[in-house]
């Protein structure tokens, strides 16, 4: 489904130091694989995600999504393939539109956009559809600015606008980060529900290993741009978050002691 | 006397109406401060003016103005887009650029067009006043642009104004988009430059100073004044913003004020609208302040 190899990105900054934030990636990921992601900041996380995505140009490396080599597509042209929901729940969706302006925009990520009108009486009932099964009450408020919810409501609006027309990839940047600790459970829930519901391939960034270890099918750890630890099953269905936690120590050193805050 | 200078006035208000609506679509649905109008409005007049004083059809002439318009929208896009330049300063070169290019569309400073066939004095043939013309054309074009906003395209261009990287995400290109704004917003300034002409009898190349905060005064006033939500009344309020803003003025002039000295007017007028928040911010902790400091004793 998704085939990177040789992926190299280097950040500039003004005085002309140079970052490696990816460093020759390699990563072969099958249909409906769920990875999760983890490492340091600075690791090159984000920015895996972000050159899948298109948001910039690599300086080298090939980025094939479903047999379409996309390395040299500008961001909206390969949209079509991706959802993406990113950590600042105010990203993913447009905060003066209503939901149901926000769902129609997402639902026609594969179509062409013309002068029809925007939202039809059946994509409404779709749309209250879908949102019944968040269970957030909603699907009565279709006409409602998306700047009136939760950060935790538009997490889920933004999930859902994410995967309603099938993304062959779905991305997700620490995507619960910013939310209180109850609805981060609740938006995790939603997402594997989603994503084993409906089948879907999808990375996903996080801090918490004890989410890396329950996620998904495989586990990537990332450090100084390179993937340093690919854990697939039945190695990984054995793994303790201490385990984990050991291959994190020494995969970091001595740098580890300024980890700890974050792994707290 | 009174009253039909009050017609004038509301006359004015429809017209400048248009420039508002495509104000509105720049400033406030896009987010991009495009000054190109200051430009794009006397070029609407500059073009017609020309066209009518060589023998061309008034409506022919009109349509060419639309044209120009939007083609001056799209050298700003160009700029910001491709160029990389900044909205701001984009619309700035764009304008002074029009400046020379208004110069010799007229060859000359001002295209007088007394005598000459005009779309204003087509209606006054069959008995309508300017106000039923312009009226007529504000209106097309207010309906024109609720109905645009709420196609597939016109939620792509919300979602733009709104969070690029959202719409970026869902595969929408924002470079068309501003291009279309842009476009669309100087094509109805042109429109307007147009209109105006034929309705005062010549085309100057300084009439458009000022367009803009003009513009954006009305746009303000009509937010001010339309509280309710909806898209519809959004662009009604601009029209109402528009006519207020025009009365406004005529008020002003008729308590003595000079007509050079609106612009200082307008100009004021917009900044005490933009830093409102400021103000009430400001406000708010002197009197809060004050309040603590008879409250409480100090240490």
């Amino acid at each position: 489904m998704l085939q990177v190899s040789q992926l190299r990105k280097v950040f500039c900054n003004g005085n002309g130091m140079a970052k490696v934030a990816l460093d020759n990636v390699d990563l072969h990921v099958e249909v409906g694989d769920f990875i999760t992601i983890i490492g340091s900041n600075g690791a090159g996380k984000s920015t895996l995600l972000n050159a899948i995505a298109g948001v910039y140009g690599v300086d080298q490396g090939q980025i094939r999504i479903d047999g379409v080599d996309v390395t040299n597509q500008p961001e909206h042209r390969r949209a079509h393939l991706i959802g993406r929901v990113f950590q600042d729940p105010m990203i993913g969706t447009a905060a003066s539109m209503s939901i149901e302006e926000n769902l129609a925009i997402a639902v026609k990520r594969p179509e062409r956009l013309g002068m029809a009108k925007g939202v039809t009486g059946r994509e409404r009932a779709r749309f209250r559809e879908l949102l019944a099964l968040l269970d957030l009450g909603l699907e009565d408020r279709l006409h409602e600015p998306v700047g009136l919810l939760s950060g935790g409501q538009r997490q889920a609006l933004t999930l859902l606008m994410a995967t309603i027309s099938t993304p062959k990839l779905l991305l997700l940047d620490e995507h619960t980060a910013a939310l209180d600790p109850k609805t981060a459970e609740q938006i995790g829930e939603l997402t594997r529900k989603i994503v084993l519901g409906r089948r879907l391939t999808a990375l996903m960034v996080t801090h918490n290993l004890q989410a890396a270890l329950e996620f998904g099918n495989r586990t990537l750890m990332m450090d100084q741009g390179q993937i340093v630890l690919d854990l697939r099953n039945p190695r990984r269905a054995k793994m303790t978050v201490d385990d984990l936690l050991q291959q994190f120590m020494s995969v970091r050193g001595e740098r580890f002691l300024d980890d700890r805050a974050l792994l707290a | 006397m009174l009253w039909s200078a009050l017609v004038g006035t509301i006359e004015q208000g429809l017209v400048y109406g248009v420039i508002a609506l495509g104000v509105y679509i720049t400033f406030r649905i896009l987010d991009f401060p495009d000054l190109t109008v200051d430009g794009s409005f006397p070029l609407g007049a500059a073009v017609v003016a020309r066209f009518i004083a060589s023998g061309g059809s008034p409506l022919a002439g009109t349509m060419l103005a639309l044209g120009a318009g939007i083609v001056a929208g799209l050298a700003t896009g160009f700029l910001n887009t491709k160029l990389k330049i900044s909205g701001l300063l984009s619309g700035i070169l764009t304008m002074t650029a029009l400046y020379s290019v208004n110069l010799r569309v007229m060859g000359r400073a001002n295209i007088p067009l007394l005598r000459k066939p005009t779309l204003v004095n087509w209606f006054g043939d069959f008995g309508l006043a300017p106000w039923v013309l312009f009226l007529v054309v504000v209106l097309l074009t207010k309906l024109a642009l609720d109905l645009f906003l709420r196609t597939e395209i016109g939620f792509a261009l919300r979602a733009t104004g709104d969070n690029e990287q959202m719409i970026r995400s869902c595969g929408v290109d924002t470079d068309n988009m501003k291009l279309l704004g842009l476009g669309l917003s100087n094509g109805l300034a042109a429109l307007a430059g147009a209109l105006v002409a034929q309705y005062q009898g010549f085309a100057d190349v300084g009439m458009g100073i000022g367009t803009a905060v003009a513009g954006l005064a009305s746009v303000i006033i009509g937010q001010a004044l339309v509280r309710f939500r909806g898209l519809g009344w959004a662009t009604t309020g601009v029209i109402i913003g528009s006519i207020v803003y025009r009365v406004a003025i005529f008020a002003a002039l008729r308590m003595g004020l000079a007509p050079t000295d609106l612009k200082l007017i307008t100009a004021i007028l917009v900044v005490l609208a933009l830093s409102a928040p400021t103000w009430k911010g400001l406000l708010e902790k002197f009197w809060g302040g004050k309040r603590r400091a008879t409250g409480i004793p100090t240490a």
